[in-house]
């Protein structure tokens, strides 16, 4: 697999989307924001004005964005508390 | 010793602040924007040619977009914020679902504001007061709304605190009441799924009966029973006061939301209502000034004591002078509502005033109290970077408010003469164009008052950005309880 023009192993992958911290919460949050947004797509998808076209799309557009910045926020909180648990390595190991 | 006074000390709870900053910013983002539009719809009514001739701009389609923005953006963001952080302190509970559920609750009401105001200005509108968004966006908006409910009551049942405060019964009844009156007003068939068109299931009276049922209790619930929430937390932690009467905060409470219920036919006077509804909606608007004024002077009692902190402390300024014009505009709505003072003040400017003196000096006064009290709480400052700042943002809106109803009040009254004038012939005195014209001046008068009061609105960011970012307000920098200046003075 390539990331980023080098080349990663898929253990090292199942390691890093590890990475990321999400409670279930977040999943069903998840998971119901990008139903709204099929449903945005398929309004726009058929819309017959104006009006249901820029309602569809940019309800898919803000549930997109919402779940980005979901998926963002768990690899922050994965990222913080890798830093936590090597600081608390360095710490024990003097 | 010491260990078991620890032991039994009360666990530290993590709130939830993060979404009521996010909250607080829109509301003051969606404050200055439904300002804006006031003062240039206001401009049009006075000069029609700063709509340019061009559709977007027209009154028509901006003036759902400055009520929107300042009642359900300002007016909404402000209850969302002052409700998150009062459930949570109150009960002693983080609110309830994952922070997630928050954060979408937050960027989902944002995309229905924008989307209703998208919507307006290009043409598309129900053409019922206060309940303009066409059924795709109201279906959006109840999703968000139940998702609230759920978020609200969920923290309520998992307090630890055994007695739920008061503040929280009038965010408890704004919460289910506004669901149920959206539910039912906005009961429509849309001509296809893929279509913004819809028709009301009511028609003719019974529709005007329902929106008006839902019109006023919006003003009642929203505007009122939710605002009056926001009192009872913030006026007596400004005060450093208890609530004057406990009890009688209960008893103005059940009142206020039976009685409202049943006002709603005043709005149409001597329409094709059957009379008897007229009345009903007449009799139960007079009573409804006494738990009206049973709020109001409890919030004005609760200062006994502490009424020299109004020196000191500008922002509780503006706490006490909402519930001011709370009971000046729940006096006057009575009033309004006797049929025989209706029919020389419906249709004209009055109505504008009297709502403006309760949107102006009710709604947003209340907030801006409560916004200048959480700011510093919420991101930790030792406090306001300047109190000279929120006086002067006082006394500026307290002028703009004056200037814009007293002009709207004289304009209204004018208007309501001119119109019922009979010459010795029986004929009309004045023509509708002649009544048009007389009232410019005070639509002058109305602009300027809206300009003051816009500008107190951006005095006000300012000192809150100050009060975030200016590292005289960092926490330790003195010893100054929240709503004292540190700097700028």
């Amino acid at each position: 697999m390539k990331t980023g023009g080098t080349l990663v192993s898929p253990s090292e992958v199942i390691a890093r989307v590890s990475d990321i911290v999400v409670s279930p919460g977040d999943i069903v949050v998840g998971v119901f924001v990008a139903a709204l947004g099929m449903v945005g797509l398929v309004m726009a998808a058929g819309a017959l004005d104006q009006e249901i076209y820029i309602f569809g799309l940019s309800l898919f557009a803000f549930t997109a964005a919402f779940n980005w910045g979901l998926v963002l926020k768990g690899f922050r909180r994965g990222e913080a508390l890798q830093a936590e648990l090597l600081r608390a390595r360095a710490g024990r190991d003097g | 010793m010491a260990d078991a006074v620890l032991a039994s000390a009360p666990p530290v709870i993590s709130y939830n602040e993060e979404v009521i900053k996010k909250f607080t910013i829109a509301a003051m983002f969606w404050a200055i924007v439904a300002f804006s539009v006031g003062v240039y719809i206001a401009t049009e009514l006075c000069w029609p040619d700063f709509n340019f001739g061009l559709s977007f701009l027209n009154f028509g389609r901006l003036r759902p977009v400055h009520t929107s923005a300042a009642i359900f953006a300002f007016g909404g963001n402000a209850l969302f914020a002052t409700s998150f952080y009062v459930v949570q302190r109150t009960c002693r509970a983080r609110l309830a679902g994952p922070d997630s559920l928050h954060d979408f609750l937050f960027w989902g009401y944002q995309f229905f504001i924008v989307m209703a105001a998208l919507s307006y200005v290009l043409g598309f509108s129900r053409s019922q007061e206060y309940s303009e968004p066409e059924w795709h966006i109201t279906v959006f908006l109840v999703i968000i709304w139940v998702l609230y409910a759920g978020v609200f009551i969920g923290t309520l049942m998992k307090r630890a605190e055994p007695h739920i405060y008061v503040a929280n019964w009038f965010y408890l009844a704004f919460i289910l009441t506004v669901a149920v009156l959206v539910l039912v007003n906005n009961a429509s068939v849309p001509i296809s799924p893929f279509a913004a068109k819809s028709y009301v299931v009511y028609s003719g009276v019974q529709n005007a009966m329902v929106q008006w049922w839902y019109g006023h209790n919006a003003v009642g619930f929203f505007l009122t029973a939710a605002f009056l929430g926001m009192m009872y937390y913030f006026i007596p932690k400004q005060a450093g006061r208890p609530v004057y009467s406990y009890r009688l905060s209960v008893v103005h409470f059940w009142s206020l939301i039976f009685l409202y219920m049943w006002a709603g036919p005043h709005h149409l006077h001597y329409t094709s209502l059957p009379d008897w509804t007229q009345t009903l909606g007449m009799v139960f608007s007079i009573m409804l000034w006494m738990p009206s004024w049973g709020g109001m002077i409890n919030g004005l009692m609760t200062l006994s004591g502490a009424w020299d902190k109004l020196r000191t402390d500008p922002a509780l300024r503006f706490s006490v002078t909402a519930v001011g014009f709370y009971g000046m505009s729940t006096f006057e709505g009575p009033v309004m509502a006797i049929r025989e003072v209706n029919s020389l003040s419906h249709y004209t400017d009055w109505t504008i005033g009297h709502v403006h003196s309760g949107a102006l000096g009710w709604v947003a006064f209340v907030s801006f109290g409560a916004i200048y009290y959480m700011v510093p709480a919420l991101w930790k400052r030792s406090g306001l970077y300047s109190t000279r700042l929120v006086a002067w943002h006082y006394w500026i809106a307290t002028l703009g408010i004056v200037f814009y109803i007293s002009a709207m009040w004289v304009a209204g009254i004018m208007q309501g003469l001119m119109w019922r004038a009979y010459d010795q012939f029986g004929f009309l005195q004045y023509s509708f164009a002649e009544s048009v014209s007389a009232v410019h001046p005070y639509y002058v008068i109305r602009l300027c008052g809206g300009l003051l009061f816009l500008t107190g609105g951006l005095i006000m960011c300012y000192n809150l950005i100050r009060t975030v970012r200016s590292p005289s307000t960092q926490a330790g920098t003195a010893g100054l309880p929240a709503g004292l200046a540190v700097a700028g003075e």
